[in-house]
């Protein structure tokens, strides 16, 4: 992790989850998981929710993050994990990127460097074998993203019903549309009233911002400044309606 | 006029652009698919944002998908963006306002990636066709070649053996220049070999492996 970029209390707490996770995962059939223990808290959850992005994004990003540079240094400790990479011969493409990013540490690319020697041996076993080049498949990145996302989305659904954490969740950028969707498959009532009519103000207010930055690129109003969230409104749209 | 043609003019334009691309690093179809997304997208974002038909598509398929989204914010025209996201957010709030959220589901691909899988099959194709040609085996020799995926669909693709075999073969010796260069960089991080120099090629190894395996995004 970089500097001014440390793990807090629930990060930690959710990374070493996920790593004594990572056997039940290859013996689990999906749909069958059991009841997870819970690692955020509500205070936790409250802090996740000031930052200015999706709160499930910030979940999954720095959970995934702080995996991956405990991984990197310790994989060989993670016996289960290091097998199930080279299974699936590597991580996929998406995830690649949080390793391409881990290995700008120099001491994390060492650990790059021995997982995808490996790697790149097993490409080339399975090509003399077979006569033919495998497939990047079942990234095991990529399962513990969908455990960690329907753990932040279902803590955030069941803290909806919450009275007190709505007035946090109505001051926050709330969340981004994929997650919404999923979110709003879980409510139904008042918390799906509250969710739904919340984000229509939320999109109010990035509706206003977009209508101001299209306008101030008028030749007529040029002149007139932007403001920050202004100038930020094409990519905060795109940013809401994909994921962070 | 036709007794006179040379071969090299019944190639097609696919055909010089990947001759050309192989003197890039990386997967060359990786690198040519990048600059057919990036030459989409512009187009789309300079002629197109208020094209009625292109408006109904992006607002079915919610915009970009999010490795086209993430281009889009890297090069696009934030105009344009704001015009299009404008749209697409508007929809979103009239079917919240009706409280469905049926319609907040992706009803079509994202268009960008249509349009990349047309190119992603001529670029395949061309290279199918040309697999015998010495000036284009010439440059896939000489190349880092192609990515895991690409060259996966190309293995499937090629009926002949010995050009199967030989794409095979390049792609080894490939394999084991990274894989030397790996553990050349992993020995001079030891105590012992610390004063021996880093290569720029073992310097970039890891890079080199994770674009083979997963290719260049876009």
């Amino acid at each position: 992790m970089p500097a001014g970029n440390r793990l807090s209390g629930w990060e930690e707490q959710l990374i070493h989850g996920l790593i004594a996770l990572i056997p039940r995962l290859s013996e689990e059939p999906k749909g069958e998981r059991k009841e997870r223990q819970k690692f955020v808290g509500y205070d936790d959850l409250l802090k996740v929710l000031r930052e200015p992005e999706c709160p499930a994004c910030f979940i999954v990003r720095r959970s995934l993050q702080g995996f991956l540079s405990v991984a990197l240094l310790e994989e060989l400790a993670v016996p289960e994990f290091r097998e199930r990479l080279r299974m699936s011969f590597g991580y996929c493409r998406q995830h690649s990127e949080y390793v391409r990013v881990a290995s700008r540490n120099w001491l994390r690319k060492m650990g790059v460097a021995i997982v995808y020697e490996d790697l790149l041996g097993r490409v080339q076993d399975y090509m003399k074998k077979y006569h033919a080049v495998p497939v990047v498949s079942d990234c095991p990145l990529c399962g513990l993203q969908e455990e960690v996302e329907s753990y932040a989305v279902q803590i955030i659904a069941d803290y909806c019903n919450d009275s007190e954490f709505q007035d946090h969740y109505e001051a926050s950028s709330g969340v981004c549309l994929p997650h919404l969707r999923d979110i709003l498959k879980l409510l139904n009532g008042e918390a799906r009233r509250f969710v739904m009519k919340s984000h229509v103000g939320k999109l109010e207010i990035r509706l206003g911002h977009l209508q101001e930055f299209i306008r101030k690129h008028d030749y007529r109003f040029t002149h007139e400044k932007m403001t920050e969230q202004e100038a930020a409104s094409p990519r905060n749209a795109v940013r809401f309606v994909v994921g962070s | 006029m036709t007794v006179a043609r040379s071969h090299r003019q019944e190639k097609s334009s696919p055909y010089f652009e990947l001759l050309e691309s192989f003197k890039l690093k990386g997967c060359p179809v990786c690198a040519l698919l990048a600059k057919t997304v990036q030459g989409y997208l512009a187009n789309l974002l300079y002629e197109n944002v208020n094209d009625a038909g292109v408006r109904l598509h992006l607002r079915q398929s919610l915009g970009f998908c999010r490795d086209h989204a993430s281009t889009l914010m890297k090069n696009g025209d934030p105009l344009g963006i704001a015009i299009i996201y404008l749209d697409i957010l508007q929809n979103v709030h009239h079917e919240l306002s009706k409280e469905n959220s049926e319609s907040l589901s992706l009803r079509l691909e994202c268009p960008t990636c249509t349009y990349r899988r047309q190119f992603e099959r001529t670029y395949l194709e061309v290279l199918a066709d040309y697999l015998h040609d010495k000036e284009l085996e010439r440059a896939l020799d000489d190349s880092e070649g192609l990515c895991l995926d690409h060259l996966r669909q190309l293995v499937d693709h090629v009926q002949d053996d010995s050009a199967k075999n030989n794409l095979l073969s390049i792609h080894e010796r490939g394999l084991d220049t990274t894989r030397k260069n790996l553990s050349e960089f992993v020995r001079k991080q030891g105590v012992r070999f610390r004063n021996e120099i880093v290569s720029p090629a073992e310097e970039a190894a890891c890079q080199r492996a994770i674009d083979f395996l997963v290719g260049k995004s876009n």
